[in-house]
């Protein structure tokens, strides 16, 4: 009897802590660099999140475009699972970025700068209300309701005073819309641990720099009869811009 | 699946088949493949496609003043694409080409190696 009421205090701490933590799921969709459908999981407590999201696999070789000589372009997607932890206590967030090695960005929490409207609308039985904002590069409008009361919203559309139902960008290249909200007894994973973080900053110092590197080693390879052109495409992401 | 474009300078008439530029010159020759993204092939796999696409369309046999062959290929790297092109010249194009393809080879390795 005593092990077993030791045991259950031992555990009271481990409950409490968890039981305030939900998990959305979002049909998240990006549309900039052909349709690609993702498996979207936002999992939060009062102060900490993790965003995670993974290309749905069915989508992983697309075919791009055909020119006009019928040379057929193929784009193989990352499969990786992106996450991204988010920190309101500490005011930082932190995700891995991949170059040849894990790099974990850690930085200060920069949140959008919603502005707030009257329009409102009843969207799955949840009353939402519509704010926009300007973020990375991209125009949001999103519907987030009152019902959850958490800051943080999928991706990186944190802040506003509710969680996000809907989000869409201007173009109509970014789309989230929560499927399924649940409250969930797991914790929220426990952040990267890692000896060594950079900043954003740093890691694009880090891009070009790998980038120069690599220009300046093809081009001294060869003979005098080689030429050597490289070209780098940074790919079109959620971030357009800082 | 592509294949491959064929260049010449000092155009004199141009022939168009499917995924081929066939254009005229001067006995200088240009050819140039673009094998596309090749970052799934391993590198003997990446051997056979130039191979197969040198042997495919051209005639090594033909007399040329001086040879230009270039291989243009793309690679995923984790902030998105690199694309190398690798150009020899020589004075025939059956060299040309077999040294175009060993330096695509290291090119395609060092930036995997670098990046991947």
């Amino acid at each position: 009897m005593y092990k077993l009421c030791s045991f259950i205090f031992l555990l009271f701490p481990i409950l409490v802590s968890s039981q305030n933590n939900y998990q959305v799921k979002y049909k998240m969709t990006t549309f900039f660099d052909g349709v690609k459908n993702y498996d979207a999981k936002l999992k939060f407590s009062d102060y900490q999140s993790i965003f995670e999201y993974q290309i749905v696999l069915t989508d992983t070789v697309t075919i791009e475009s055909e020119d006009s000589f019928g040379n057929v372009s193929i784009y193989i997607p990352d499969t990786k699972i992106q996450k991204i932890y988010f920190d309101f206590k500490t005011k930082k967030y932190q995700e891995v970025k991949y170059l040849k090695e894990e790099l974990v960005v850690q930085d200060t929490l920069n949140l959008p700068n919603w502005n707030i409207l009257d329009e409102i609308k009843n969207i799955n039985n949840h009353q939402c209300r519509k704010a926009t904002t300007t973020f990375k590069g991209r125009n949001y409008e999103v519907w987030f309701t009152s019902d959850y009361p958490t800051k943080f919203g999928p991706w990186k559309l944190n802040g506003l005073p509710g969680l996000i139902i809907i989000a869409k960008d201007e173009n109509k290249e970014v789309f989230f819309e929560a499927s399924e909200i649940f409250k969930t007894n797991d914790n929220i994973e426990k952040k990267i641990n890692s000896n060594k973080t950079i900043t954003n900053s740093e890691y694009f110092i880090i891009i070009q720099k790998k980038q120069k590197d690599i220009e300046e080693r093809l081009k001294s390879m060869g003979d005098r009869n080689t030429k050597i052109d490289v070209k780098f495409n940074v790919k079109n992401s959620l971030e357009i811009a800082d | 699946m592509l294949i491959g474009s064929f260049a010449f300078s000092n155009t004199q008439s141009v022939e168009k088949l499917k995924n081929i530029t066939i254009e005229n010159c001067n006995e200088k020759f240009n050819i140039k493949y673009n094998l596309g993204n090749v970052s799934s092939l391993t590198e003997a796999e990446l051997n056979s496609m130039c191979d197969n696409l040198v042997s495919q369309n051209f005639d090594f046999n033909n007399k040329v003043d001086e040879c230009t062959v270039s291989f243009t290929a793309e690679v995923n790297v984790g902030f998105g694409k690199v694309s190398v092109t690798v150009s020899y010249t020589a004075s025939n194009c059956a060299t040309a080409a077999s040294k175009a393809k060993s330096a695509l080879k290291a090119a395609v390795k060092e930036v995997q190696s670098a990046f991947e």
